[in-house]
């Protein structure tokens, strides 16, 4: 029981930050090495005005505020420019933000391991077993943030738009969609997603320079998926999180991430474009 | 309404595309531009409406006013905002979304960019739509990419009724369409010019079709516009008839006049 | 041209027509060769140890730039495995000289090629029907993958802190100092930088680049786009690899903990900033970058600012981004293009610009 709530918060936080990605990949073609980073970085800012004495509601909304600020400064400062250029260029891109923000936490926060105070400690007994509350606290926030997100993307008008620009550009153009506003809002909503990905984390587990490393994970689930695949991150970070979960309990937790990595190379072995993305127009060699 | 003058887009950095394009579409008139493959049609209709990739293709001379307003330089969701909505010749529907999702995204953008444009109460609502095109509501909720040709083309028009347009412009009106079908779409075009007085510039390879429905006619090759008239003209005229109609033509057919095809004049 | 879209340096012929000396190598150019290679022949007796041991290190970087840029460069296949491709080289030669004992240091430099060079395959085979982001992507996966494996032959098959390189040899002549070592350096930097230009002027260069600018459009025009992913792969990941077991025989230990993420990143920073695609810009680069943080250093002790040394390396990474990023956004050609505004604006000095005939001869 205390496993499966394990796998279901990681699966959650995983998938949250996968979304994160994918959301900003459909519309701007960018994909985000630097999830990992910016999800730590406003874990920080969250783990920092709790500390600082606010409620855990009140951090979070501190956290929310910092992370679209952040998205909506990245896309116009960074992203806004590139569109429309190789796929490669974004991505290098991403790499020097995610050193850049990397430097930023170290100078700023200093760096150190901290943790996201929710207010609720302790532990639960549910159906005879022991559960954690911050896990319980991470899994629910992650899947509530995981339905806002799904449910705004289909059922939204925005959220139309934004499928629409996620397929076809130009066309949407014609059809009356300011993509500008519609890549920006990408931005903003991704970067939500990755910082409530990273405060539930810190939550759960720690916030600190290593934890950026969950930005992997999301990544791998992110591959298996399909890149731009919504509903296929999903399936990608459940199968990412029971790897992971199962290969620490039993085997050894050092080889964490080997498990996810045999299996992207396994997924990509046989579907070059992940489990539910986008088949490619050429079937390439 | 429409008036383009001059009109050249580069292609790279020294091939012309199209060189000194100009033409006009007067209020509520059915306009036809025509050409064989690679005449730049397709460029005109793109440089028009702002969707030139603009690392490759620009436009280097000549101007493009509508309704008074320039449209150089406009992206492309502005030049729909004044009242141009183009129907593009592939990839014309979303075909992840539904018929009725592709329907409701130019029905929003066109609630709000339509204000202060009177729309035909036809053309009001998406059920409005369903009622002029029947296939389409069988089809409302199963993705586009499940439709037949014709079917997305009516789709298109529908999505592009929806955005209160002042002029349409359909791009290659009955490629891939069986005959049946070709001549629906002309005769959906005709019946809106004449019922609400939509203008419409009708791109096509099919001569004979749109010159049937249009008014007036242009005859593009080689990126430019060696002859126009009213469509009356055009289809007397023996070149469109020899060239684009497969028609006419002189009896001398010797090996002599074949060869020299090229050298001789046309378009006087 | 527009300088907003991002053109990577094409390679050869078409390069050949813009370069101002490209195809005229009179005397004086060679004088001016001479006089560089005099120069760089002269830097041990000139610099005092320390600067000596940074240029070593310099020179060590650029025979990994150089390569890494074929591959992200040239044939755009963007890789984040650098650290574990130095990896593989530094514990192949380690575990080589565990080994073997007494094994003979050129010996040991081809078996790190070699493992280099398998590793570049078995990397290759499944990236090649892969797009240009699932290969990064899964290249920084692999990465990270590598350095739990390097960690665990340490911990579980060495079952120490690192391997203890001896001091290498090449045929009885001991490379125990930072001059010796200079000069092997040096010459092997000299060779890689050769075989890179000649690779690129040659026909699998040529194909190399048709695959990075477009391979779909490559694919139709006969290139076998398999073979050129296959090839830039093998040829990058070995000269990576030998540049590895170079460093571990020169730092003299070999220990997981020194290929890290930032080391990747360093290297990707390393040909961004130099120029995508140039092999003057991996030179310019690699010792920009490993200069980089022991500039940074004495800037602090000249300003006589006391800074932690946590700060310190948190104000590197933001300059890295910054570079990495700004290069990207403003001079995607890096270093290597500045160099040649300043060299063309001088060779045209006093007029601004070049006369039409001469540039199109």
């Amino acid at each position: 029981m205390t496993l499966l709530l394990t796998i279901v918060a990681s699966w959650g936080i995983y998938a949250l930050l996968g979304m994160g990605i994918v959301i900003v990949y459909r519309t701007s073609r960018v994909l985000n090495i630097a999830g990992g980073e910016l999800a730590v970085f406003v874990g920080y800012v969250v783990a920092t005005s709790i500390a600082q004495g606010l409620p855990f509601a009140a951090g979070l909304a501190v956290g929310a505020l910092s992370a679209a600020a952040l998205g909506f400064v990245v896309f116009l400062a960074l992203f806004r420019r590139l569109m429309g250029e190789a796929p490669h260029v974004g991505l290098m891109v991403t790499v020097g933000l995610a050193t850049f923000v990397n430097g930023v936490i170290v100078i700023v926060f200093g760096g150190g391991m901290t943790a996201v105070q929710t207010g609720f400690a302790g532990f639960v007994n549910v159906a005879g077993a022991r559960l954690a509350v911050p896990d319980l606290v991470a899994a629910c926030g992650a899947w509530l943030g995981i339905g806002a997100i799904a449910l705004a993307y289909r059922l939204t008008n925005l959220g139309l738009q934004m499928r629409a620009v996620a397929e076809r550009v130009m066309l949407s153009a014609q059809r009356g969609v300011n993509f500008d506003r519609i890549v920006a809002l990408s931005w903003v909503i991704g970067l939500l997603a990755l910082g409530l990905a990273g405060s539930l984390h810190g939550a759960r587990a720690f916030v600190a320079v290593s934890a950026a490393v969950i930005g992997i994970g999301a990544l791998l689930a992110c591959l298996i998926g399909g890149m731009d695949s919504l509903k296929g991150v999903v399936v990608g970070a459940f199968i990412v999180s029971v790897a992971e979960t199962l290969t620490a309990v039993y085997v050894d937790p050092r080889y964490v991430l080997l498990v996810p990595v045999g299996i992207l190379l396994a997924v990509l072995a046989v579907r070059p474009w992940g489990l539910f993305g986008t088949v490619e127009e050429f079937r390439r060699v | 309404m429409l008036e383009v003058e001059g009109l050249e887009v580069i292609y790279g950095h020294a091939v012309r595309a199209i060189q000194g394009v100009s033409f006009s579409i007067a209020e509520g008139a059915i306009v036809g531009l025509v050409g064989l493959n690679g005449a730049g049609k397709t460029t005109t209709i793109r440089a028009i409406s702002g969707l030139l990739p603009t690392d490759s293709m620009r436009i280097s001379d000549g101007r493009v006013r509508f309704a008074g307003r320039s449209l150089l330089g406009l992206r492309p969701f502005e030049a729909t905002r004044l009242g141009i909505a183009v129907v593009p010749e592939r990839e014309k529907v979303f075909d992840t979304l539904t018929v009725r999702e592709n329907l409701e995204l130019a029905a929003s953008s066109g609630r709000a960019l339509g204000a202060g444009r009177t729309r035909p109460k036809q053309f009001d609502s998406i059920d409005q739509i369903f009622n002029q095109f029947p296939q389409l509501g069988r089809r409302a909720a199963q993705d586009a990419v499940l439709l037949s040709g014709g079917e997305r083309q009516m789709l298109a028009i529908g999505a592009c009724l929806l955005l209160a347009p002042r002029l349409l412009i359909v791009d290659e009106v009955s490629l891939g369409l069986a005959p049946l079908v070709r001549a629906q779409v002309l005769e959906l075009l005709s019946r809106l010019n004449r019922e609400y007085g939509l203008a419409v510039l009708a791109v096509d390879q099919d001569v004979a079709g749109v010159l049937s429905i249009a008014s007036y006619g242009y005859i593009l090759e080689n990126g430019r516009v060696v002859f126009d008239g009213p469509s009356a003209k055009l289809l007397q005229h023996g070149d469109v008839q020899e060239f684009y109609l497969g028609t006419g033509g002189g009896s001398e057919r010797g090996y002599r006049h074949v060869k020299q095809y090229r050298r001789v004049r046309r378009w006087h | 041209m527009s300088r907003r879209s991002f053109e990577w340096a094409p390679a050869s012929l078409h390069l050949a027509a813009h370069h101002p000396f490209a195809l005229r190598r009179g005397w004086v150019q060679w004088t001016y060769v001479l006089a560089g290679v005099l120069a760089l022949l002269a830097v041990p007796s000139v610099l005092p140890p320390y600067w000596l041991h940074l240029a070593n290190l310099s020179l060590i970087a650029v025979i990994g730039a150089v390569a890494l840029n074929l591959l992200t460069g040239n044939a755009r296949l963007v890789s984040l495995g650098q650290a574990a491709l130095l990896g593989v080289g530094g514990f192949a030669a380690g575990l080589l000289v565990r080994a073997f004992p007494g094994i003979p240091f050129p010996i040991v430099l081809c078996g790190a090629t070699v493992a280099g060079l398998l590793i570049g395959l078995i990397v290759a085979l499944p990236s090649l029907r892969l797009r240009v982001l699932y290969v990064a992507v899964t290249t920084l996966a692999l990465h990270f993958a590598a350095v739990t494996v390097f960690a665990i032959i340490q911990a579980v098959v060495l079952d120490s802190s690192g391997i203890n390189m001896p001091v290498a040899a090449i045929a009885g002549f001991e490379l125990g100092s930072a001059v010796r070592w200079y000069f092997v350096l040096l010459s092997l930097a000299a060779l890689t930088v050769l075989g890179a230009l000649n690779l690129l002027r040659s026909h699998i260069g040529r194909r190399w680049v048709a695959v990075g600018e477009h391979d779909v459009a490559a694919e139709s025009l006969g290139v076998s786009v398999a073979r050129a992913k296959l090839s830039v792969f093998v040829v990058s990941s070995a000269v990576v690899s030998s540049a590895g077991a170079l460093s571990a025989y020169y730092i003299g230990t070999v220990s997981y903990e020194s290929y890290n993420f930032g080391l990747a990143i360093s290297y990707l920073a390393m040909i961004i900033i130099g120029g995508l695609g140039s092999v003057l810009g991996s030179v310019l680069g690699a010792v920009l970058i490993t200069l980089l943080p022991y500039a940074l250093d004495q800037v602090f002790a000249v300003v006589g600012l006391q800074i932690r040394a946590s700060t310190l390396a948190g104000l590197q990474e933001m300059l890295f981004g910054a570079l990495i990023v700004g290069f990207l956004l403003f001079e995607p050609r890096g270093l290597a293009e500045v160099w040649r505004r300043v060299r063309t604006a001088a060779a045209d000095w006093p007029f601004r610009y070049r006369a039409a005939q001469r540039a199109t001869r």
